[in-house]
């Protein structure tokens, strides 16, 4: 009977990644073939998980997360031809992507003087402003969200801080994870492991 | 607090972290996307892992080498030719007197002249003047190293100077590349041991895979031939053996030896 259960679990499993992969296969194909909608598809799929992902790098920086979530965005298109379902899934193949022009953005950063963030944002969001209480509300919850995502962020090494992200935005498999910051599945799982305690105390400590 | 605890934690902090899906980064992003063109060939990447394989293995090539220029001595066979060449190459004349076993031919004078215009003079005395008839009398002879035209009367007394190319009598013995032709390819010059040619320290080197076994003497010092052994199997079947010795390089030959005046009666055909 359990057996049964487990198989049938399995089943169901492996009907999700055949989806999941021909949804990938679909998408590239769309964007090979310069399709329409393609461009909105891939913008609808990812580009909210690509923003929390840059933006827990950036979080005090809303419009460096977007450019970098845009810019991965028009590179995944320039090289689809280069996906290969055989080795990621298209998510993983994402994140790879967006990990390499978030750390060419940190390299450039370095180099330059950087520009304060309120400089860079676009006039056209200065339109629909919320009244004084939801602003002073929201910008005290963001501030404190800024600042433990930063605190974790100098707490955990580089790597430690992403496989932590990639594991909690999208739940990413161990593997998946090992393709996009090129670890093996066993050094993301120790590594997811002493990512979790070292972020569990700081969090708990926060809590209290 | 459990591992889906601190992720559903984190989750909520990049929510309150990550700006705002608006309209405006949508129609940015599909605008960016819709600008690109997928390139045609897929990226290739060169993982760092390679790149170290890669020059790993360039730094390994490179010691080998190294290693084989240190090994590579110049007593090996490979650099015996070389340095008989290069030898060679220093000295303008070559001169040199022997015997001849199969026709009782003495060399009195042999003299080949590397430098143009192509000459050899040859002045032989004959042991039985029944065997060589044309021994009493010196010849001149001239041409390129392959095709030598003599006066003789059964040919019309007439001679055909071609155009005069540079010979290299003991290179062409030595060379290698010569004797592709008739012989085993890529030979190499064998030392076969050392001696004392002519009261002076010498090196023994054979010839191998050639038509006739060659065996070379060679000065230890000067890298300059003393010595030319060459064992041909007669029609008898018995090695019959040519030695050339007393080598002496450049001795200028006498004067007026070179004398291209055809004999009486003959006539030259000067092609050059």
């Amino acid at each position: 009977m359990a057996s049964a259960g487990r198989s049938s679990q399995v089943t169901e499993l492996e009907e999700c990644e055949r989806v999941a992969v021909e949804s990938d296969l679909a998408l590239r194909d769309d964007l090979l073939a310069a399709a329409p909608e393609a461009a909105r598809e891939l913008y609808r799929r990812f580009a909210p998980r690509l923003l929390a992902f840059a933006a827990s790098r950036f979080p005090a920086d809303r419009q460096l997360a977007e450019d970098v979530t845009v810019q991965s965005l028009a590179n995944a298109a320039r090289n689809i031809r280069g996906f290969d379902p055989r080795k990621s899934t298209l998510t993983a193949w994402l994140y790879g992507i967006a990990r390499r022009q978030i750390r060419d953005e940190v390299r450039s950063r370095t180099r330059q003087k950087s520009v304060p963030a309120d400089a860079l944002s676009p006039l056209d969001e200065a339109t629909g402003i919320p009244s004084d209480d939801d602003i002073a509300a929201s910008v005290a919850a963001r501030i404190d969200a800024e600042r433990l995502m930063a605190q974790l962020k100098s707490l955990l090494s580089d790597v430690e801080f992403e496989i932590l992200v990639l594991s909690a935005i999208d739940r990413l498999s161990a593997r998946e994870i090992g393709s996009v910051v090129g670890r093996s599945e066993r050094a993301v799982h120790s590594l997811l492991h002493r990512a979790r305690t070292k972020a569990r105390e700081r969090l708990t400590t926060h809590g209290q | 607090m459990g591992s889906d605890s601190v992720d559903r934690q984190i989750a909520g902090l990049l929510e309150r972290v990550r700006p705002e899906l608006s309209a405006a980064l949508e129609e940015r992003a599909v605008a960016a996307i819709q600008a690109t063109r997928p390139l045609q060939q897929r990226p290739r990447y060169v993982s760092r892992m390679r790149l170290l394989a890669g020059g790993l293995c360039v730094l390994a090539l490179s010691l080998v080498m190294l290693l084989a220029l240190f090994v590579w001595t110049p007593g090996a066979k490979s650099v015996a030719w070389a340095q008989i060449a290069d030898a060679l190459s220093t000295v303008t004349t070559v001169h040199m007197t022997g015997w001849e076993g199969d026709s009782d031919l003495v060399f009195r004078t042999d003299k080949w002249i590397r430098l143009r215009p192509l000459a050899v003079y040859q002045e032989v005395t004959p042991v039985d003047p029944q065997t060589v008839k044309e021994a009493s009398r010196r010849h001149i002879f001239a041409g390129d190293a392959e095709k030598t035209y003599w006066y003789f009367p059964e040919r019309g007394n007439r001679a055909i100077i071609g155009k005069g190319l540079q010979t290299d009598f003991m290179g062409e013995v030595l060379s290698p590349l010569e004797w592709s032709d008739s012989s085993g390819q890529g030979a190499e010059l064998k030392v076969i041991g050392r001696s004392r040619v002519e009261g002076r320290a010498a090196i023994l080197l054979e010839l191998p895979g050639w038509k006739e076994r060659t065996e070379l003497a060679v000065d230890a010092r000067t890298k300059l031939a003393l010595r030319l052994r060459q064992f041909s199997p007669s029609l008898e079947g018995a090695d019959v053996e040519v030695t050339r010795l007393d080598f002496e390089y450049d001795t200028m030959p006498p004067e007026g030896i070179f004398n291209w005046a055809p004999p009486v009666g003959a006539v030259v055909e000067d092609k050059r």
